[in-house]
């Protein structure tokens, strides 16, 4: 029993506590990338916005001191990166793989560029503030699940709160309803008089602003600092959650949590000694990526049917 | 690719016009009429192939010195920076023709994909499998007989790339995993695992660093010029480019990649196995970066080490888009992508500016290719054809004369007062697969006997 006891303190709550945070930046991704796709955009570049919201939100907590306005201001970049993604698609209907893959390099590059210039390359990495954690009241008292759930920061809060607000959205409410028709049948969603451009600009821009905070959330929210490739794949492995999660709010951050689980597995597993190389183990959220998808990606059942194609008004 | 299915019309009208006018006048120039046929064709067909990757380059460097101005530093030190580091002597230009190398394997093996509409980024990954093999192949097999290290360190490499793609093609084919997210994943996979074996299993014994034991003398690529780096597997890259343009264009293998990315569904209908070719089309592009990665190995570095490639799979797909997937054209492309690799480094010593600032670039160069090779965006259809009527007539008439005036002069109106309202024009002469399979776009003209 004893035993029992001393495995959920020292390992098994860390490891749930740290897989909700890990879970964030993918739900948060995952949410926006839903909205776009049911509109009828793939967006590649969510690996560049969550980049870009990452450094940024890094840069004005390192000046301003306080992580919020960081948050803010990575959630202001993904939305203006968003937008150029829409305009790109959109507009001068650019291929939507190809405008993704363009916004991926161009964050790397500048997030690179500015970090190096500023930062300086090599030497003591420059740390910032966090998000501090906010205990509720009452709740963070339940054993287990309160210091897992309910003694997060505030982004863990929102991403987890979004889940049911994007479900509403989606399945219950008219703006959901134009939004998926977009998705489904651009043609016949204009000829009921809903703006095809509008409703997938809009969704670029949600992405983006999503995208952006998850990015933010992974310099000032879960880590302190902000290092080159941060992102290390996550806005790739967003991509994957929403086909895991069937394009479903619900499903998105069942995947999410699977994947921040297998991430925080992972790390504990680098944590517990050398017996097992840890480059092998740094591949695990990677391999189970490649399964997860294989295992759904087969029966596409909730795929929207105009995924990726650009839209041309007549 | 999709992107350019539509292909640059007026883009291409506009190449084909100067290169017309151009023809012409040198035809005249040196008074022999009948050369200057042949010299006009020739032309009007690299005019039109040329214009949209020298459209975009000069948007993306221009674009590209505000972004250096903006940051605070000087463009033109950068740009003559990039200059001198390619030109400015015998042994820069031979290093920058080595960084090449690399470059024109992986970007002919994402050019090979993108014509089969499988969107292969995981050349990096492939590229690493590949030096990882041979690097395994060039110290284990390096006691064979004479040349037999070398061709088994190439065919290794080759072989381990290949699969590593075809996994991700099978992957795409029988389980419907999207190529985007599979071969991503894999370059982490490919990263990680060089990782792993550079400091465990082949781990060169008794080193301090984390990198493989050097490779048998037998194993290595010889040097061309005594003093440079500059080695044989040049010769290797421009030979595979050659040959992949003649698979694509020449053979049935390659009508059919391209068919099957054009429309899989008229493609299945007319007997092709989709499956198949696209698992062929990944083992054979992965085949290709892996081969690079051998000959970077090989050739270069002699040994393998984690930081083994500074990115040469993701300037692949820039190089393979400006090529407009032609890999006669990543020649090219990739020697200029070279120039920036190696004028990124001085670019950092005379500049100040640091070397990741070439993704800003590539992501320019991308953004442009993918923005012009768009198919009449409503927005732009105007504005475009005021800009090809402008220069239509500034360069056709100022080189008009009587001996054009009756003949191609009026295939290039028509081409041109046409690029707004239809894009199955400007497919004149010179019978160019890439413009055949352009024009036909997405119907089913690809599958039809």
């Amino acid at each position: 029993m004893m035993g029992l006891a001393g495995l959920l303190g020292t390992f098994l709550i860390p490891l749930f506590e740290s897989s909700v945070r890990l879970a964030v930046p993918l739900l948060m991704a995952g949410l926006g990338e839903t909205f776009s796709e049911k509109s009828g955009v793939i967006n590649i570049g969510l690996e560049g916005i969550m980049l870009t919201g990452a450094f940024a939100s890094f840069v004005v907590t390192y000046s301003s001191g306080s992580p919020y306005y960081g948050i803010i201001v990575a959630a202001l970049m993904g939305g203006v990166l968003g937008l150029v993604f829409a305009f790109s698609t959109v507009s001068l209907e650019a291929d939507q793989i190809v405008a993704g893959t363009a916004l991926n390099m161009f964050a790397m590059g500048v997030t690179g560029f500015l970090y190096r210039k500023y930062y300086g390359l090599g030497g003591a990495a420059a740390t910032v503030n966090t998000l501090p954690q906010l205990a509720i009241p009452g709740l963070v008292d339940i054993p287990v699940l309160g210091p897992v759930l309910f003694n997060q920061n505030v982004v863990v809060y929102l991403a987890f709160a979004l889940v049911p607000v994007a479900a509403v959205i989606l399945k219950r409410s008219s703006i959901g309803i134009s939004l998926v028709a977009t998705g489904e049948h651009p043609k016949a969603a204009d000829s009921v008089g809903i703006d095809v451009f509008k409703v997938r600009y809009a969704t670029c821009v949600v992405t983006g602003v999503l995208a952006g905070i998850g990015g933010g959330f992974l310099s000032v929210g879960h880590a302190n600092t902000f290092f080159e490739m941060m992102t290390a794949g996550r806005g790739f492995i967003a991509l994957a959650v929403v086909i895991f999660g069937k394009w479903n709010p619900w499903g998105v951050l069942g995947a999410s949590l699977l994947f921040g689980g297998a991430n925080s597995f992972q790390l504990r597993l680098q944590a517990m000694g050398r017996t097992i190389p840890y480059h092998l183990v740094l591949m695990i959220p990677y391999v189970l990526t490649i399964l997860a998808v294989a295992g759904v990606s087969r029966r596409r059942v909730n795929a929207p049917r105009y995924l990726g194609v650009p839209y041309e008004k007549t | 690719m999709g992107s350019e299915k539509g292909g640059n019309r007026s883009g291409q009208a506009i190449g084909q016009a100067v290169g017309q006018a151009v023809g012409q006048a040198i035809g005249q120039a040196i008074g022999r009429e009948y050369l200057f046929v042949q010299l006009r064709s020739w032309l009007i067909i690299a005019g039109r192939v040329s214009a949209l990757p020298i459209l975009a380059m000069a948007f993306a460097l221009t674009l590209g010195a505000v972004v250096i101005y903006a940051a605070g530093y000087s463009p033109s030190l950068a740009y003559e920076a990039v200059w001198q580091s390619t030109f400015g002597s015998k042994v820069y230009f031979a290093d920058t023709l080595v960084k090449t190398v690399p470059l024109i394997f992986t970007g002919v093996a994402v050019a090979i994909a993108f014509r089969g509409s499988v969107f292969n980024i995981g050349a990096e990954g492939q590229f690493l499998m590949g030096a990882l093999a041979a690097s395994w192949a060039g110290v284990a097999l390096g006691g064979l007989p004479g040349p037999l290290p070398l061709l088994s360190v190439l065919l290794i490499g080759l072989v381990a790339g290949g699969l590593f793609g075809a996994l991700a093609g099978f992957l795409k084919a029988r389980l419907g995993v999207s190529e985007v997210i599979s071969t991503i994943m894999l370059n982490y996979v490919a990263m990680r695992l060089v990782g792993f074996a550079v400091t465990g299993p082949l781990k060169e014994v008794g080193g301090a660093n984390p990198q493989t034991a050097r490779i048998a003398p037998n194993a290595m690529l010889g040097i061309i010029v005594q003093g440079t780096r500059l080695h044989w597997g040049f010769f290797l890259a421009l030979l595979v480019a050659v040959l992949a343009y003649y698979l694509l264009f020449k053979t049935t293998f390659g009508f059919e990649v391209q068919a099957v990315g054009y429309n899989p569904v008229a493609a299945g209908c007319s007997g092709i196995n989709i499956s198949r070719n696209i698992v062929l089309t990944m083992f054979l592009s992965g085949g290709l970066a892996g081969l690079g990665g051998a000959v970077e190995l090989s050739g270069v570095s002699y040994r393998l080490y984690e930081a083994f490639s500074p990115g040469y799979g993701y300037d692949a797909i820039a190089i393979a888009l400006l090529a407009g997937n032609n890999p006669v054209g990543v020649l090219f492309t990739s020697f200029l992508f070279g120039a920036l690799r190696s004028g990124s480094n001085m670019m950092q010593r005379s500049a100040g500016i640091s070397s990741v600032f070439v993704y800003v670039f590539q992501a320019l160069v991308v953004f442009f290719v993918a923005a012009f090779a768009v198919r009449r965006p409503a927005a732009m259809r105007s504005f475009r054809a005021r800009v090809y009527r402008l220069i239509r007539r500034t360069v056709v008439k100022t080189s008009a004369s009587a001996v054009t005036a009756e003949s191609k002069s009026g295939n290039v109106s028509t081409s041109g007062s046409s690029a707004d309202d239809d894009n199955h024009t400007g497919d004149t002469g010179g019978g160019r697969p890439i413009s055949k399979v352009n024009a036909s776009g997405s119907s089913a003209g690809g599958c039809k006997r």
